[in-house]
């Protein structure tokens, strides 16, 4: 047996985590398979149908991508706060608040020309994500509160705060809804693909990937974050600010969050909504665990959960399989994710208890 | 093991293909029917109207549907696309927050018709429907002062959309037309599908002296049985939530609409309107009392009767008023 544990994998130099990643997605899309056998549906038939909706048209290639681009931006921003040790999960929250941000401005500076509309509205999102993490980062350096607790109670004080805005001083006064007033044609992201929501966003996600992947192993800055995170004492010793890392850990989750929630007013939502993300920003810690937080690798992740999400609802009509065992899937690839470690553990008991016999 | 595992792998691969191909669907001729809802379609209120609708008009003409229920705002502008582009003919979004999505699709897809629930903006392709409950509405603010015994009735919905102030404007109008120094007490709880906060509104109320519910939310009839008073359900026969309390409801029959909507597009005789069907249509109505018309003044009773009649007879007219509240 201990022959075959030396996988094929290891042999190949498979950059590391891909072999985790896959496994765990494979393990989940089989337990899946399982799932959608008990309520009597063909497992071929419900996934065909998932993945012809989210790939198989011109219209469910756009719809995936639109919805890679919040989960991406997300994705990158944890995947790099969690480089630096941070384990930020208040995305959800600094991605309503660079919406909401977005949104504000660009009712304010309607009539302004895109070329300075625009970045405007990315800047002061990029800004308000990044200052809402930024508290997070206040509360972990000054006092050593736990961000994981922080970022995720923010989350909820944040939607609240943006709740309040909306229906308060940025309400739209012509109209009876919690949201700003629609944006101005010059307000909003270029549709990429007449016919189709794929907008400019996806281009963002693109060139923020390729800036994370060569900051993180082409830039000093980016091996002392590496080296934080692996090891903040022996970073310290080695004379890395340790507090500094920590503190642009956090800055450059929350703006990519913030970033993430200008795409979806400028590019989809057209104005800022009540309710804007179904999630993205929890979703995107998964896909950033999955993606082994390398930035292509959030990328490819992005883009599977992106097609899972667009295919449930057609899978739920086409094949009659509630949509919601997408976020059973979803669950199940961290749960193997985090669980692969027991994976040899189990072996070696399974040998020790019946090997000997066979 | 792992060897094993391979092999598997490789056989799910060289399967998957085949998997996708075969569920290319056959294109269907005739007209396919979807609806869009913005909660469960089991919350026996709005979301379950519209479906009965789509369902009514299934059988009355055979048509293909389909439906998506609790697609939140956000997603509804993905969901309308995607029925759009899977080829049905006949597309309703039913919810008052979907008005813009429905405007954004409908622009993309000139040759799909689109229904969007009490909307305010149409297009050529685009339609609306109105709910007009409102006109139960008046019969249940009757109904309701003149049941009450404290003058004071109350009224909890989801958001002020013109739909629901104009129900709301009615019930006042109606019980001040039976008892003029009745009272009407109003919440508005910023969600359309939210019971927990629907109750501790509705239980407010109650503590503020109201002893009639109009129950525009789910979540009211709850209120109504912890505190033992009367509830005026909506939109469908709410009694089975609460059998001693709710008093009677005003129904909402989104079938027959849905029905003409459809053989309109099926004729090609479709126009970009809004679609009332009301009391004179026989859509709105009030429910079987279920015996509790026992514990209303019996004139009350006859009055709201009469009142009924006048308005399917065109005599009265139900004011409408979409102005807004504080």
């Amino acid at each position: 047996m201990s022959t075959v544990d030396q996988t094929g994998a290891a042999r190949l130099r498979l950059p590391p985590g891909l072999v985790g990643s896959l496994a765990s997605v494979a393990a989940a899309f089989l337990v899946g398979a399982l799932l959608i056998a008990a309520v009597g549906v063909n497992p071929l038939t419900a996934y065909g149908a998932l993945f012809e909706a989210a790939l198989g048209s011109r219209n469910g290639l756009a719809e995936t991508l639109v919805r890679t681009v919040p989960l991406a931006l997300c994705g990158l921003g944890i995947a790099l706060a969690f480089r630096a040790g941070v384990f930020n999960v208040g995305a959800e929250g600094q991605l309503f608040l660079g919406g909401t941000a977005a949104g504000a401005i660009g009712v304010l500076g309607a009539g302004w020309p895109a070329y300075l509309l625009l970045p405007a509205m990315a800047l002061s999102a990029a800004f308000a994500g990044a200052l809402w993490s930024g508290l997070a980062a206040f509360l972990k350096l000054r006092f050593r509160a736990d961000e994981l607790i922080t970022t995720i109670m923010l989350n909820y004080v944040a939607i609240h705060l943006v709740s309040f805005l909306l229906h308060g001083p940025l309400k739209d006064p012509n109209g009876a809804l919690a949201q700003t007033a629609r944006l101005t044609t010059d307000g909003r992201l270029p549709v990429l693909l007449a016919g189709t929501r794929l907008h400019a966003g996806i281009l963002i996600v693109l060139v923020a990937a390729v800036l994370a992947h060569l900051f993180l192993w082409r830039r000093t800055n980016g091996f002392r974050l590496r080296v934080v995170g692996l090891n903040a004492r022996a970073a310290e010793n080695a004379g890395i600010d340790v507090r500094r890392t920590i503190l642009f850990g956090f800055l450059i989750c929350g703006a990519l969050a913030g970033l993430a929630g200008f795409s979806e007013v400028a590019g989809v939502q057209r104005r800022m909504i009540e309710n804007l993300s179904p999630g993205f920003g929890y979703t995107a810690i998964i896909v950033a665990l999955l993606g082994a937080t390398n930035p292509f690798g959030v990328l490819a992740s992005a883009f599977l959960f992106a097609a899972l999400q667009i295919g449930a609802s057609t899978m739920e009509s086409a094949a009659g399989v509630p949509s919601t065992l997408t976020t059973v899937i979803q669950g199940l690839v961290v749960l193997f994710l985090i669980g692969r470690a027991a994976l040899p553990l189990l072996r070696d008991w399974l040998v020790d208890r019946f090997g000997r016999r066979a | 093991m792992f060897k094993r595992l391979k092999a598997g792998l490789k056989v799910a691969l060289a399967v998957l293909p085949l998997a996708l191909g075969g569920t290319a669907m056959a294109e269907a001729d005739g007209l396919k029917v979807a609806m869009v809802l913005p909660g469960p379609i089991s919350d026996n209120d709005w979301n379950s109207v519209g479906y009965n609708g789509l369902q009514a008009a299934a059988k009355a003409l055979g048509v293909e549907v389909a439906y998506s229920e609790n697609v939140s705002d956000a997603d509804a502008e993905r969901i309308l696309r995607d029925y759009a582009s899977r080829g049905y003919g006949l597309i309703f979004a039913h919810s008052f927050s979907f008005g813009d999505a429905a405007l954004n699709v409908a622009e993309d897809f000139p040759n799909t018709t689109f229904m969007a629930g009490t909307a305010k903006e149409l297009a050529p392709n685009l339609g609306t429907y109105s709910n007009p409950d409102y006109q139960g509405a008046y019969l249940a603010g009757m109904l309701g002062a003149g049941a009450s015994k404290t003058k004071t009735i109350g009224w909890v919905g989801g958001m002020p959309a013109p739909n629901m102030l104009a129900n709301l404007h009615a019930y006042e109008a109606g019980a001040k037309a039976m008892v003029p120094d009745s009272k009407v007490l109003h919440t508005f709880i910023g969600s359309w599908f939210d019971p927990p906060k629907a109750k501790e509104a509705a239980i407010a109320q109650v503590e503020q002296g109201a002893d009639v519910l109009s129950a525009q939310g789910v979540g009211v009839i709850d209120a109504a049985i912890a505190k033992n008073v009367f509830a005026l359900g909506a939109m469908t026969d709410q009694n089975h939530l609460g059998p001693k309390v709710v008093l009677t409801s005003v129904t909402w029959d989104l079938g027959p609409l849905v029905t003409a909507v459809a053989k309109a597009v099926e004729d090609k005789e479709w126009k970009s309107q809004n679609w009332s069907y009301g009391i004179a249509e026989g859509s709105v109505k009030l429910a079987d009392f279920h015996g509790l018309d026992a514990g209303v003044p019996p004139d009350v009773l006859k009055a709201v009767q009469a009142k009924f009649e006048a308005i399917k007879s065109g005599a009265f007219t139900v004011p409408l008023d979409t102005s807004n509240v504080e």
